[in-house]
């Protein structure tokens, strides 16, 4: 069997194994929200503001950690029950970045580095707040057939029991219903993760490394090296820190910008994105985060 | 419900089962840490459990299927299958250390264990390494520097999460081992780190599944002893027994020096090429004045001036223009370590008294 082969198959795996979990639990929560968490009551959570929706969306990310694998059926389903686009974009972009466990895994990479823990920290509050700004700007930004419902909770639209009222079941129903759900979300999410998995399984694989010496010249060109490296990677969240840190060739803000953006978007996400957002919203968060991250982190590199 | 429909259902379900079973498997196998970091395993079995009670779920609870996710964890399958990458090979050499066997001898109380991320993060901070003793654990590689030379460098595999964010890092050798080991032999380095005035730009390489690799720029490491996990470092009289010094070995076999040369040491033979070997049963003495009591490598004759050897003699040392010199003899093969000593293939035969002086 040939090296490049067993590689591959490797680093697909290993991508896929490490995300089940977090995508798991992200499939099962979402489910729950779906079964146990009526519209009324979670509308009644949402603060009226924008700023304080936005707010609200950044604060979720702190106390609901949630890698970028799990946070995008959650966000989904929080959509589809009505949740302003503001605060689910803003909770969506942040929560991978600003949980406790990344905090700490980035403290620990850059060896106690605040300067790397608090840019980090403000790079992903600015752009999920600014993003989340976009989507209310925008109104609409889920897909076609994802729109939110009324009375969503009441109805589920892809358990394959159409009409189906959750809110009069009993627990073991409801427990079974979250089990079904979650099946359902996470073999729909599943295989963008797996597609992903491959997409960076191959650049991992078969990636010249001319390629990333090609951008060691300027510190524009080694930011823009290292995003482009971040996409391709689609390295967790919680252990790209450790990554960025040992690319000891490239500056601070380059590996900053690493380790912004790519919990924000990335090979496996870009699939997830599409099953979820429209067209435009999607192209939105194709570059608006890729945009703000280049701006920020250059502003990183002349500041510090 | 149609064919299809029918197929995806069951065919989600089974799949779903599959992939619980499967890491469900995987994260209590032994060879887990080939592909994730111990730490998570709990977490992959926990992962695991879900997914397959949303399998069962779906197996006992018919629903909408889509034939694109089946396809997708169908694929993954494929992948799996073929790829095989629960299984050691030597792309997967560098993320699992072999667990110690007894016969690792390392002198830890002279050279500290040290782990290589450690030696270069010291580095990165600016401490000064130059000298320090150290003992570590890694594979050996072979690299092409810039220039084209070959390089045998100490590599270790580090993963954060999972194989995907796999880095290596590593030292360059002063000493080329090619002959005495493979690549992706596991050894511990006990030795010195050299500092060097004008370090050479290293590109990062792709090593298994670390898609990058970077060889410390500014220090080489200086063995003084490698222990092997695959191969212990042959003994003098086994690094003697090549048949470019054939000849000299059968007159050494003839005398008590052989019996010597079996011992601990440890010794620095000086081993005539057979070229140079001109007499036909040279005399015990003249072949005591070959070996020197000590462990010297090239960089240790830099530093002597003479040479006790184990006949009594002293053996003069010369460097010329960065060439050394052991009584007119040139060093052809340097550094052939052993675990008793280390030998130096030598052109011609050392200008000595061929009778006892």
């Amino acid at each position: 069997m040939p090296e490049s082969l067993y590689t591959f198959a490797a680093i697909v795996t290993a991508i896929f194994i490490e995300a089940m979990p977090f995508l798991a639990i992200g499939a099962l929560l979402s489910a729950a929200i779906e079964v146990f968490v009526p519209t009324e009551r979670l509308m009644r959570c949402i603060p009226r503001g924008i700023v304080a929706g936005i707010g609200l969306g950044v604060a979720a990310g702190v106390v609901i950690p949630t890698c970028e694998c799990g946070v995008v059926p959650v966000v989904r389903r929080l959509m589809r029950k009505g949740v302003p686009p503001h605060v689910a974009v803003a909770y969506m972009l942040a929560a991978p970045i600003v949980n406790p466990v990344v905090l700490a895994s980035t403290w620990f990479a850059f060896q106690g580095n605040l300067a790397m823990l608090g840019g980090r920290v403000a790079i992903a509050v600015i752009t999920a707040g600014t993003l989340g700004w976009v989507a209310h700007r925008m109104g609409t930004i889920l897909r076609t057939g994802e729109a939110p419902s009324s009375h969503a909770s009441e109805v589920s639209s892809d358990c394959g029991h159409e009409g189906h009222v959750h809110v009069t079941d009993g627990l073991a129903q409801k427990l079974r219903a979250v089990l079904r759900h979650g099946g359902q979300e996470f073999v729909d999410m599943g295989k963008f993760l797996i597609l992903g998995a491959i997409a960076a399984g191959l650049f991992k694989t078969f990636l010249p490394q001319a390629v990333l010496t090609a951008f060691t010249g300027s510190p524009m060109l080694q930011i823009l090296g290292m995003m482009l490296l971040a996409v391709l990677l689609s390295v967790c969240s919680e252990a790209d820190a450790f990554v960025a840190a040992s690319f000891q060739s490239f500056s601070p803000a380059s590996q900053l910008a690493f380790v912004t953006l790519g919990p924000m978007i990335d090979l496996k996400l870009i699939g997830m994105f599409a099953v979820t957002f429209n067209r435009r919203f999607l192209l939105v968060l194709m570059f608006g985060p890729a945009l703000m991250v280049f701006v920020l982190s250059l502003l990183f590199e002349v500041l510090l | 419900m149609t064919i299809r429909k029918a197929v995806t259902i069951r065919l989600d379900a089974v799949l779903l089962m599959t992939v619980g079973l499967g890491t469900g498997w995987f994260s209590l196998s032994a060879n887990y840490g080939l592909l994730m970091h111990p730490k998570f395993q709990w977490l992959s079995l926990a992962g695991a459990l879900l997914v397959l009670a949303m399998g069962m779920s779906a197996l006992l609870s018919p629903r909408r299927g889509h034939i694109s996710g089946t396809a997708s964890f169908l694929l993954l399958l494929g992948i799996v299958v073929l790829g095989k990458p629960f299984t050691r090979t030597t792309a997967s050499s560098g993320l699992l250390a072999p667990p110690a066997p007894e016969a690792l001898d390392i002198d830890e109380q002279r050279f500290p264990f040290k782990e290589i991320r450690e030696l270069h993060t010291a580095a990165k901070k600016g401490q000064a390494l130059d000298g320090v003793p150290f003992s570590a654990l890694g594979t050996l590689q072979r690299i092409t520097l810039p220039d084209g030379r070959p390089q045998t460098v100490l590599m270790r595999s580090y993963m954060a999460c999972c194989a995907a964010d796999a880095l290596a890092l590593g030292f360059r050798l002063t000493h080329d081992l090619e002959t005495t080991f493979q690549e992706g032999d596991w050894v511990v380095i006990s030795g010195t780190l050299s500092q060097l005035h004008a370090p050479d730009p290293l590109p990062s390489f792709r090593m298994g599944t670390a898609t990058f690799a970077t060889v410390h720029e500014a220090y080489v490491m200086e063995p003084t002893q490698i222990v092997s996990y695959t191969t212990i470092l042959p003994s003098v009289i086994e690094q003697l027994t090549s048949p470019s010094t054939a000849l000299f070995t059968q007159a050494l076999q003839a005398t008590d020096l052989w019996g010597l040369l079996q011992g601990e040491g440890p010794f620095t033979v000086f081993a005539p090429m057979n070229e140079a070997f001109e007499q036909e049963s040279p005399s015990r003495d003249w072949l005591a004045q070959h070996i020197v009591l000590g462990r010297l490598t090239d960089k240790d004759l830099y530093e002597e001036m003479d040479l006790n050897t184990v006949h009594g003699r002293k053996l003069t040392i010369q460097a010329e223009n960065g060439r050394l010199r052991v009584e007119g003899a040139r060093l052809v093969f340097k550094n052939k370590l052993a675990r008793n000593g280390v030998v130096h293939i030598i052109y011609p035969c050392l200008d000595v008294e061929k009778e006892t002086p």
